[in-house]
């Protein structure tokens, strides 16, 4: 069904993930740091937060091949939210607090990143098998409903509305094969 | 005016190559994790995952010796926010780190997860002293 993507493939995925996921991170560290100023970190803070919580979402959807094919994978999870969240400006800005004097803000920081961090991922989790939950149901729904012809009536029965993951599995001459005639 | 305007279109446009090549950086970064993380993958087969807690030290050692170096002036601040804004940022990663410390939790090995979070935080915070100490005798 699906071959390996080539490598070339991947790593494209990865550049242009990490590309979008630094300059986002460039950004809105600026940004935050404009609004709630240099005291304390918490513009890596927010950004590393907010970063395990969608790889934890979007992680559990791809585990489920629901919406996310590996392709998208790659460059979600891999290249944009790894490059998005850091762990080195996170060591450094703790050794920096704990330089200045500051050792308790340094280890609240510390503490505070790596529970929330758990806390995150944890709550991005729920909230993916909450959705492929709520996929299900509606799956389940709508077979009942087409059994009872009642979609038929609506002409909504034969529509596809639902995205292709498969189409992401594919390489270019598969997709070139599959142009219907 | 003619002047000022010179002016705020260059500074605007500095601002824009800066961060395109903060972007690019980045995004070598992210490859040069992605490449190392399956070369470790193959190598080394353990619970504990390996390749992201050596790829989190090493970036934090390369950042704390950009900071002692670019506060002893040997590279413009200009650079240094090239170098570890983009590529080590790109490179280190916080969210895969919580995502499989978690995992190993919900596999069972809550101690195996302890030690994967408290190794990577240890070592990584030590690598950075380290760095600031080897930049300062350089």
């Amino acid at each position: 069904m699906s071959r390996p993507l080539s490598l070339n493939r991947q790593l494209c995925a990865v550049l242009c993930g990490g590309f979008c996921g630094t300059i986002t991170r460039y950004w809105l560290s600026q940004l935050i740091q404009a609004h709630l100023g240099k005291g304390w970190p918490y513009d890596i803070f927010l950004i590393n937060i907010t970063g395990a919580l969608l790889l934890a979402f979007i992680t559990t959807l791809a585990d489920e091949t629901f919406l996310i094919g590996p392709t998208r994978r790659l460059f979600i999870n891999v290249g944009f939210l790894g490059a998005y969240t850091t762990f080195s400006s996170l060591a450094l800005g703790g050794v920096q607090l704990a330089t200045a004097g500051h050792w308790l803000s340094a280890l609240s920081y510390l503490f505070i990143s790596l529970a929330v961090g758990i806390l995150a991922v944890w709550c991005g989790d729920m909230l993916g098998q909450w959705i492929i939950n709520y996929k299900k149901t509606f799956a389940v729904v709508k077979s009942s409903l087409q059994e009872s012809n009642m979609l038929s009536l609506l002409s909504l029965g034969k529509q596809q509305d639902h995205i292709d993951v498969q189409d992401d599995l594919l390489l270019d001459d598969e997709d070139e094969a599959r142009i219907p005639r | 005016m003619f002047r000022d305007f010179e002016v705020k279109i260059s500074m605007q446009s500095s601002v824009f190559v800066q961060t395109i090549l903060v972007g690019l950086a980045g995004s070598l970064g992210a490859s040069a994790r992605y490449l190392l993380g399956r070369i470790v993958a193959k190598r080394v087969s353990s619970q504990i995952p390996f390749g992201t807690l050596l790829i989190n030290v090493t970036g934090a050692f390369a950042i704390g010796l950009l900071f002692a170096l670019t506060s002893q002036k040997f590279l413009s601040p200009a650079l240094q926010t090239i170098l570890a804004t983009g590529f080590l940022g790109g490179y280190t990663t916080f969210s895969t780190l919580c995502w499989e410390g978690t995992q190993l939790i919900r596999k069972g090995n809550t101690a195996q997860s302890l030690c994967y979070f408290a190794s990577t935080f240890m070592l990584g915070l030590f690598a950075v002293v380290l760095g600031i100490a080897l930049g300062g005798i350089l």
